[in-house]
């Protein structure tokens, strides 16, 4: 099998993962080696499924010992097994990378002999590229549950960022789909990683020659539709994942029906992009928005709307908060109008600084009027041109340009960006 | 009353230092030539060294960052190429200096507003191009990319990628307006005008001397503050052997990174128009090497 074939391969193999930050580090060139790396991170392109590429996203080895129900690799699926040495790898991504084609490497595994075998192998890939290439791009390693403390510290030490995929939130949902895992292979590299990335961080602060363990942070994904794990329990864990093992990203991704098995969803069912998409919307709400997740779900009400993305829906609920004057409101007040977003609402409050601002001044303060008119006063002038009644704004949300509007120009909401940095 | 100042930044700022040391308002400031100045516009010729003279007033005026940051803002404007932004862009300088303070947060005014909006615009278009730029790797190993961007933002990701790629000589190519930024082996980054080259040659880059040297560098990570003779005659260069390879490969790899079942081309070209897919060669009507098959991604 020569290298585009297996490149293909573990390509594909590898898709299914959806992580696709590069931002978190500042690191400049050392004049030497090849590669720096942006705090903000950088797209390079994006695949017909619109999803953004910024990294060489890859198996180490698309062989695997576990047999989890909802995976394209799991051992039981029959399809073309092959393996990228570390220095097939290693030359490959300095080759894309020489081109502009990513920012660095994104690299997993199938699990071959055990965990640490498999982490072994894909550390000799991370070994040469940064110390024979002197590679200082950005890399992201995967750590397979089960990894002992020992090669975690190295992975750490080598990659930017390291994640761990939850994949399912409750131990039930593990137990029936992913029987050769247990809880505590999931949960305790993640707690080594956190509690590293902390002690790191500390040691840098006192002194910036201390090394950098995981700079970029952790990051895990949760797969959303392949068990009966409602939109209330995937945030929740979201939630504590953020608090209490301070990881920088949860990413969703829609189960789509790739294997037939009895303990999944039909494979004629269709992907939950909509769902996704909105417990996007709803995990941005919790990292910049501050909101509490019992604010947003709760058991009683344990699903978002998928009819209205979360900050409008939680705005009808609370119609009484409104309308807000955005000459007087507090920022956090200002993060509660649909229609603006973190950064107008901190223009508006570094704006109204200098002299009281007018409906007019919102364009340039790129607030959307459209959006934002049904809930603001602006010097004591209501936003829109008439108080629409809940029903009717539920209307006008739902469907922000007006029902006149041509069915073929409305964007999909399936269409909506999702949001791919940190 | 117009004043007229050279097509470059440092001469629209002496065209502002010349009105701020008058308190003149004038009715336009406009960019010309210095052999065809306007019958009813003031020409201003170009200071030497009022990048300097600005960064060290508004440093004094407002703190080193924010100085700093308000000069940025106003070159980024100034890259833009907006009609009339330069107007604006002294409004903004004036505002400055008279509050000793970044004005940046007053978006209610509209001079403010067109300067920082110009400004991100820019930005944004480079931080972009940071992404989208594709080189090709020459059989000597220098590097090579070209593009058309909207905004003038080659002195702003030249800095990023000889940073990232110290090891090699490199070269960009802005098509649209005939200018190339290229470091050579000496570790120095210019920009220079784009002279006779040949279209259907991507690669080979010619950089001849100029009488006068090239433009000075609008990078401001550049060491070197005078002007400098081009590195030599014509640098042509050859495509690698494996240049077809590897483009083949990236174009294999993203075709099978793509989920058939979340298709959505929309969402692709919003994210990336197609004003961007000529220079990329995973994209058709992407420029691809001689000898690829040219299979559309």
């Amino acid at each position: 099998m020569d290298l585009l074939d297996k490149l293909q391969i573990l390509g594909e193999s590898a898709r299914y993962d959806v992580s696709c930050s590069t931002s978190g580090v500042s690191r400049p060139g050392d004049g030497k080696g090849t590669g720096n790396a942006l705090p903000g991170g950088i797209c390079h392109t994006w695949t017909e499924d619109g999803r953004c590429v910024s990294l060489l996203k890859i198996l180490q080895s698309n062989h695997c010992d576990y047999d989890c129900a909802y995976c394209a690799n799991r051992r039981s699926n029959d399809f073309p097994r092959t393996a990228l040495s570390p220095e097939e790898l290693a030359d490959l991504t300095i080759a894309f990378y020489r081109r502009n084609y990513i920012e660095g490497l994104f690299l997993s595994s199938g699990v071959v002999n055990g965990p640490d075998h498999t982490t072994e192998l894909m550390l000799r890939t991370l070994r040469l590229l940064r110390h024979a290439h002197g590679f200082n791009g950005y890399i992201h390693a995967k750590a397979i549950p089960g990894t002992s403390a020992a090669l975690l510290e190295q992975l750490g030490t080598l990659a930017d960022r390291v994640s761990v995929n939850l994949e399912q939130c409750t131990r039930a949902a593990l137990a029936s789909l992913a029987p050769q895992k247990c809880p505590q292979d999931i949960a305790s590299p993640m707690r080594y990683l956190a509690q590293r990335n902390r002690q790191s961080l500390e040691d840098r602060q006192s002194s910036r020659r201390a090394p950098a363990f995981m700079p970029a942070g952790q990051s895990t994904q949760l797969i959303v539709g392949a068990s009966a794990e409602r939109d209330w329990q995937i945030l929740a864990s979201a939630q504590h994942l953020y608090r209490g093992f301070g990881l920088r990203r949860v990413y969703y991704s829609a189960y789509l029906p790739i294997n037939s098995d009895a303990r999944l969803p039909s494979r004629h069912r269709a992907p939950p992009l909509l769902r996704e998409h909105r417990l996007y919307q709803a995990d941005w709400l919790l990292r910049f928005y501050r909101f509490q997740v019992d604010e947003l779900l709760s058991p009683a009400a344990p699903d978002l709307d998928l009819d209205l993305d979360p900050k409008s829906a939680w705005a009808l609920r609370h119609l009484d908060r409104f309308p807000v004057e955005l000459n007087t409101a507090d920022y956090e007040l200002l993060l509660r109008v649909p229609g603006i977003g973190a950064v107008s609402a901190e223009r508006i409050v570094a704006a109204r600084r200098s002299r009281q601002l007018r409906l007019e001044d919102l364009p340039r303060l790129r607030v959307s009027r459209r959006r934002a008119g049904w809930f603001i006063t602006c010097g004591g002038r209501y936003g829109a041109a008439y108080v629409p009644d809940a029903a009717q704004l539920r209307a006008l949300l739902a469907d922000p340009v007006g029902r006149e509007r041509q069915p073929g120009k409305q964007m999909r909401l399936e269409e909506l960006d999702l949001v791919c940095t940190a | 009353m117009f004043v007229q100042h050279e097509s470059t930044f440092d001469g629209f700022l002496s065209a502002a230092a010349w009105c701020l040391r008058r308190a003149v308002q004038p009715d336009g400031m406009l960019a010309g030539q210095s052999d065809q100045p306007l019958l009813e516009a003031t020409w201003v010729t170009t200071e030497r060294g009022v990048r300097a003279l600005f960064a060290r007033h508004l440093g004094e005026r407002l703190g080193e960052a924010a100085g700093g940051n308000a000069l940025t803002r106003v070159w980024q404007a100034y890259l833009s190429e907006e009609p009339g932004i330069a107007d604006s862009m002294l409004a903004y300088l004036r505002l400055a200096l008279r509050l000793r303070g970044d004005p940046s947060a007053r978006l209610g005014e509209p001079e403010v507003a067109a300067v920082v909006h110009a400004s991100d615009r820019v930005s944004r278009c480079a931080h972009r191009y940071q992404g989208l730029l594709r080189f090709r790797e020459a059989g000597d190993g220098s590097l090579a990319a070209e593009f058309a961007p909207d905004v003038d933002v080659l002195a702003l990701i030249l800095p990023h990628f000889a940073d990232r790629f110290p090891d090699r000589p490199l070269a960009i190519c802005d098509r649209r307006r005939n200018r190339v930024g290229w470091r050579s082996a000496d570790g120095l980054c210019r920009i220079s005008d784009l002279v006779d080259q040949p279209a259907a040659l991507p690669l080979a880059l010619r950089i001849e001397d100029r009488p006068d040297g090239p433009e000075q560098s609008e990078d401001r990570n550049s060491n070197r503050t005078q002007p400098e003779q081009a590195a030599g005659a014509s640098t042509g260069v050859q495509q690698g052997s494996d240049e077809v390879f590897h483009e083949e490969a990236w174009r294999v790899y993203l075709r099978r990174l793509s989920i058939p079942e979340r298709r959505n081309l929309a969402l692709q070209r919003a994210h990336m128009p197609k004003k961007y897919w000529s220079y990329l060669i995973e994209c058709p009507g992407g420029t691809e090497s001689s000898g690829s098959a040219g299979q559309q991604y």
